[in-house]
């Protein structure tokens, strides 16, 4: 009898926490974001949070997801594999989040990729470009929302046959991204066009004078770039009293024609230079694309916002629905909802292929030119290529 | 390549320009060692203080030569204050205590600068212009070289004699160098030891500010350059040798030929090549090129 009790007792008291938690998980959808939020990747990782924090209010002023509400918890990954892999062990462990946002670099990513693959969490891959995430790396919980190495490869031999290359000099950081990068430029390059020199200089370097002198000492006539970040605008400054302007074309990809780059480097930004962005506050494209640069301006508090905040827009609108679609904020029901999904952005409809996990990314290409009214280039005309 | 003299001997230069602005950096690192027997984490963050100073400056001023150079100044003059209140209020209380806390505390200036110039300056990677008057590329007939680079390669010899004049020459270079040998001896015979300290550590930090300033053009200036930075003075001084100036002349000269050629040799492996650089120097003279063995026993 007294048995019979205490089994009563155990049942009733496990089935009461059972309905107690899944109560819980019904009320929240918990989204851990990695991003470098201190040091130098808080250039991305900052507004990369706003478009977070944006995605993620509209999404709860309005009901939440079939009654679900999004509450997110934000880490600081830095750049730095490690510390972005214990970051994300901490918010699934501690916090119990159903999907992971992150990180910004190739290297950070595949590190919090295998931890989720591990764990069975989603993860969604906003920034990270490098094509061995959805290639080698491909598992069942990673999703590439960033345009990979090889579609920005495809775009980039479009734009050199545009302005006329035939001798390339190749300049990237020496690692995985520029690889990829070049090594898929090279195979969509057309007949008459051809990579002469390749000068790589090491991650993170702030001193390009050495390979400055050797590009200009090659006899290429364009420049094709991926030196991204605060070592682009070291790059530039450097590149410019060496006349590396004057005497070559420059290509560049890595999204340095953001707006934050060319408001950082002003009239020291190469003229006529063809870059690449995700995102242009300037080019008001569809309805939905103004409604969001209008919203965004709020947050940011001026109209001139930033490129990165749409990228993580994008994949809060993702997780949104997907958790709609599996009907359950469950981990494993949302990364199968995710394959396949199609959904409406501001930037046009995005969806993601079953068989790579990627979506069709694509950027804004164009040349960066003096805009009068304004000190940061802008670039013009921007041609949206996928 | 390098058959070409014209390759080469821009190679050379640009070794030099870069050489002399670690030169700046370091130095100000070594001498407060050299003296308090402090090793400054912190130093990087005093160098990026220095270079967002003089963005504020040339934002208020305008891209003018007067805006920089005087941004350099506020640059020195600015971290010199905060130095000042640091060492006096802060740090000298540590100057008897264990190494481990002092390295404790001056990492902890390197996370509370971090946030606090993050706070004040935003997150974001900004660029400052050339001064106007470097702007460019100057004829050397062999080739034209950037204005600023050789700018920088006079600004280093110049500053480089004028401290070695100021610490062999004068009444306060006197007392620091006895600092450096013996403080107890000097503050035996009378000197205010605490006050020799003080200039010391505020001196080194005006140094680190002025490198990061002179730094900034050339690069981009985001709360995250005191990570690099620190590292490359800390090669520099220890293979210079702790404490010694010239040794962080030749130090910073060494490692920026080694970061010019050894990207034009090996590329990939320039890296490991200055760390073997380190590595051979602590192995044959422990104590650097330029220090002396006795500077260990402190």
């Amino acid at each position: 009898m007294a048995n019979s009790f205490k089994n009563k007792l155990l049942a009733t008291t496990t089935a009461m926490i059972m309905t107690s938690g899944a109560a819980y998980a019904e009320e929240t959808i918990k989204v851990g974001i990695l991003m470098p939020i201190s040091g130098g990747g808080a250039s991305y990782g900052v507004p990369a949070v706003d478009g977070v924090k944006m995605a993620v209010d509209e999404i709860n002023n309005a009901g939440g997801v079939d009654g679900m509400k999004i509450e997110y918890f934000v880490r600081d990954s830095q750049l730095k594999p490690d510390v972005a892999v214990a970051a994300a062990r901490e918010l699934i462990t501690k916090e119990g989040v159903d999907v992971l946002v992150g990180a910004v670099s190739s290297g950070a990513t595949l590190a919090i990729s295998e931890l989720a693959k591990q764990e069975q969490i989603p993860l969604l891959a906003p920034v990270a470009k490098a094509a061995a995430l959805t290639s080698t790396k491909l598992h069942p919980y990673i999703f590439q929302l960033a345009a990979t190495t090889d579609s920005e490869g495809r775009q980039m031999a479009d734009v050199l046959k545009t302005i006329g290359a035939e001798k390339v000099c190749v300049s990237g950081f020496d690692y995985a991204y520029s690889h990829d990068l070049f090594e898929s430029l090279d195979k969509n390059l057309p007949d008459g066009i051809e990579i002469v020199d390749t000068f790589h200089v090491k991650l993170g370097t702030t001193d390009y004078s050495a390979v400055i002198s050797q590009l200009m000492g090659s006899d290429c006539d364009t420049v094709a770039g991926a030196v991204w970040g605060g070592g682009f605008i070291a790059y530039m400054k450097q590149a410019g009293p060496f006349g590396v302007f004057d005497t070559k074309k420059l290509v560049w990809g890595a999204e340095v024609g953001s707006s934050e780059m060319a408001g950082a480097l002003k009239g020291d930004y190469p003229e006529g230079m063809y870059a690449a962005a995700y995102d242009l506050w300037y080019v008001e494209g569809s309805e939905a694309h103004k409604e969001f640069l209008a919203n965004l301006a709020v947050i940011e508090g001026t109209n001139e916002t930033k490129m990165y905040p749409v990228t993580t827009y994008i994949a809060i609108q993702f997780i949104a629905e997907a958790v709609r679609k599996a009907g359950s904020s469950d981990p494993k029901e949302i990364a199968k909802a995710l394959v396949g999904l199609s959904i409406d952005t501001p930037l046009g409809k995005r969806t993601i292929d079953p068989d790579n996990h990627r979506t069709n990314t694509g950027e804004f290409w164009g040349p960066m030119v003096t805009v009068s009214g304004t000190e940061a280039k802008q670039m013009s005309p921007a041609e949206y290529l996928e | 390549m390098f058959t070409n003299p014209t390759f080469m001997f821009i190679q050379v230069m640009n070794s030099f320009a870069l050489g002399m602005n670690l030169f700046i950096i370091a130095a100000g690192l070594t001498l407060i060692f050299g003296v308090l027997r402090v090793v400054n984490f912190a130093h990087g963050a005093f160098y990026m203080v220095g270079a967002y100073v003089l963005m504020t400056m040339t934002n208020l001023i305008g891209d003018t030569n007067t805006g920089f150079f005087l941004g350099v100044l506020a640059a020195a003059l600015t971290m010199g204050i905060i130095a000042f209140f640091i060492e006096r209020f802060l740090l000298s209380h540590l100057y008897d205590k264990e190494h481990l806390l002092q390295l404790l505390f001056t990492f902890a200036l390197v996370l509370i600068f971090k946030d606090l110039v993050k706070m004040i300056w935003g997150p974001l990677q900004h660029s400052i212009s050339y001064p106007p008057a470097f702007k460019g590329a100057v004829d050397l007939k062999i080739s034209y070289y950037p204005a600023y680079m050789l700018f920088l390669s006079v600004v280093g010899p110049v500053l480089a004699i004028g401290l070695w004049l100021a610490l062999e020459k004068t009444r306060w270079g006197r007392l620091i160098r006895a600092a450096r040998l013996d403080r107890e001896m000097l503050s035996a015979l009378g000197t205010d030891v605490k006050l020799v300290f003080s200039a010391v550590f505020v001196f080194g930090s005006m140094l680190a500010a002025m490198g990061g300033a002179l730094a900034a053009p050339r690069i981009a200036v985001d709360p995250g350059m005191d990570g690099l930075i620190i590292i490359d003075c800390f090669i520099i001084v220890i293979i210079g040798g702790l404490g010694s100036l010239w040794g962080s002349f030749v130090g910073a000269l060494i490692l920026a030929s080694l970061t010019v050629f050894g990207t034009l040799i090996f590329n990939e492996w320039e890296i490991v090549l200055v760390y073997i650089m380190m590595l051979t120097v602590l192995l044959i003279r422990p104590w650097g090129l330029f220090g002396h063995p006795d500077e260990e026993r402190h």
